[in-house]
């Protein structure tokens, strides 16, 4: 289908809309590049509110990280860590979540969940991910703090890699029973759980993620 | 006589099992990316573990910051690729509507979350630990805006080469965007302490 200006494709969304009654905030939900409009206001509308939402529950985890601020600057690792595992178990939340509605959306899982095999599957993938990843970020910053002339043990390796372990497998695990409960609620209520489980379940890892990591030191230091 | 049946080759089973193994792949690879980058902004924050010192409420401030450059450069990208797909926009930097409502969209919208930042830091370290530090306000501010300088001709120049190049932006953006938006962030916080 050929489009001759962006009246005419708005025009064609909005008929999709109606005719597969989607919601106006579903996919093909396109209205910011729709004609006679301020793109940038409209931009800055629908993603101020969420990004300053996302940004305050990470503060709060950063408050975790100021009580534990002398254990930082001291254990070098520890700090080197902190960029790459609060990203990670943000980067899991996205996965899972995208993964879980695309399988909704397919139609590959029901109320039943746990009988899924493409849900098992993909909890398997990312617990499998997951764990080699936390070890590779525990080596990794034990190595590259060695480079700031810092001394490492056995010891300390071995909490290191417990800390980032513990922390990976609480959160995925947390991240996916929340993903599914909330998933199937959002899809009961007629509304794309892909606008909603991507920011919800990045804050709680950025969140938790902090929080665990202080709580963690705090016990084994 | 024993019968000496050939197994059968279940094609569906196999098919499905390669498709997995492409999928942990995919996660695999782009995980291991991003975690390489978080490991170089980790490294950039104790090379300056003194600088670091001279701002108290800097651990505060260091979680939000990487979610919102994340999370801003993350949506534009998303959203060129859109545009790229939707012929909206082209490939190459140009002067047209929809690439500069983006650009003024994310200069926007990193200054607003960067002064909202700065302003909880400074409340929260205030509450929490007794510090009292406005100079927090200016460093999220200016830090927002070096990053901005930075991370948006980077976001807009590889989703246009990926393009071009027969990628898509979608499936190979997300890790990058992260991994650059942790170095750029740290970095522009380093300097922005560094100037005030």
């Amino acid at each position: 289908m050929k489009f001759r200006d962006e009246k005419s494709i708005t025009k064609h969304i909005r008929k999709l809309h109606r005719k597969h009654r989607l919601h106006h905030r579903t996919m093909f939900y396109m209205k910011e590049y729709g004609p006679g409009k301020d793109v940038h206001i409209v931009i800055i509308k629908e993603s101020l509110r969420i990004l300053i939402l996302t940004s305050l529950i990470s503060t709060i985890g950063g408050v975790a990280l100021q009580s534990i601020q002398s254990d930082l600057v001291t254990i070098l690792p520890l700090l080197i860590l902190i960029p790459a595992l609060n990203g990670m178990i943000g980067n899991y939340g996205t996965i899972i979540s995208s993964r879980f509605t695309t399988a909704l959306y397919l139609g590959q899982v029901n109320k039943k969940w746990w009988h899924s095999e493409n849900l098992r599957d993909l909890f398997k993938d990312v617990i499998e991910i997951g764990i080699a990843s936390a070890i590779y970020i525990a080596i990794l910053s034990m190595f590259v703090s060695t480079l700031k002339g810092f001394v490492i043990n056995y010891i300390l390796l071995g909490k290191i890699v417990l800390i980032s372990l513990i922390t990976s497998f609480t959160l995925i695990t947390a991240i996916f029973i929340i993903s599914i409960k909330a998933g199937f609620y959002i899809y009961s209520k007629k509304e794309d759980p892909n606008n909603y489980l991507i920011p919800l379940t990045t804050a709680i890892a950025d969140l938790g993620s902090m929080i665990i990591f202080s709580l963690l030191i705090r016990f084994l230091f | 006589m024993t019968n000496f049946a050939t197994p059968k080759f279940d094609q569906k089973r196999f098919v499905v099992k390669k498709r997995e193994h492409r999928d942990f792949r995919e996660i695999l690879y782009g995980e291991f990316v991003s975690l390489t980058g978080g490991i170089a902004a980790g490294f950039m924050l104790v090379s300056a573990l003194d600088k670091i010192m001279l701002l108290p409420g800097l651990f505060i401030l260091l979680p939000g910051f990487l979610e919102m450059r994340g999370s801003i450069s993350g949506s534009m990208s998303a959203r060129l690729s859109s545009g790229l797909f939707l012929k909206v926009t082209k490939p190459r930097v140009s002067n047209n509507r929809f690439l500069r409502e983006n650009v003024i969209a994310e200069i926007i919208l990193a200054f607003v979350v960067s002064l909202v930042l700065g302003l909880i830091s400074f409340a929260f370290s205030y509450y929490f630990f007794g510090i009292t530090n406005p100079k927090i306000i200016s460093v999220a501010i200016v830090a927002g805006l070096l990053s901005n300088i930075i991370e948006i001709p980077l976001t807009v120049l590889l989703n246009f080469w990926l393009f071009r190049h027969g990628h898509d932006p979608n499936n190979v953006m997300g890790p990058y965007i992260t991994t650059i938006g942790d170095v750029v962030s740290v970095f522009s916080i380093l300097v922005a302490i560094v100037l005030l």
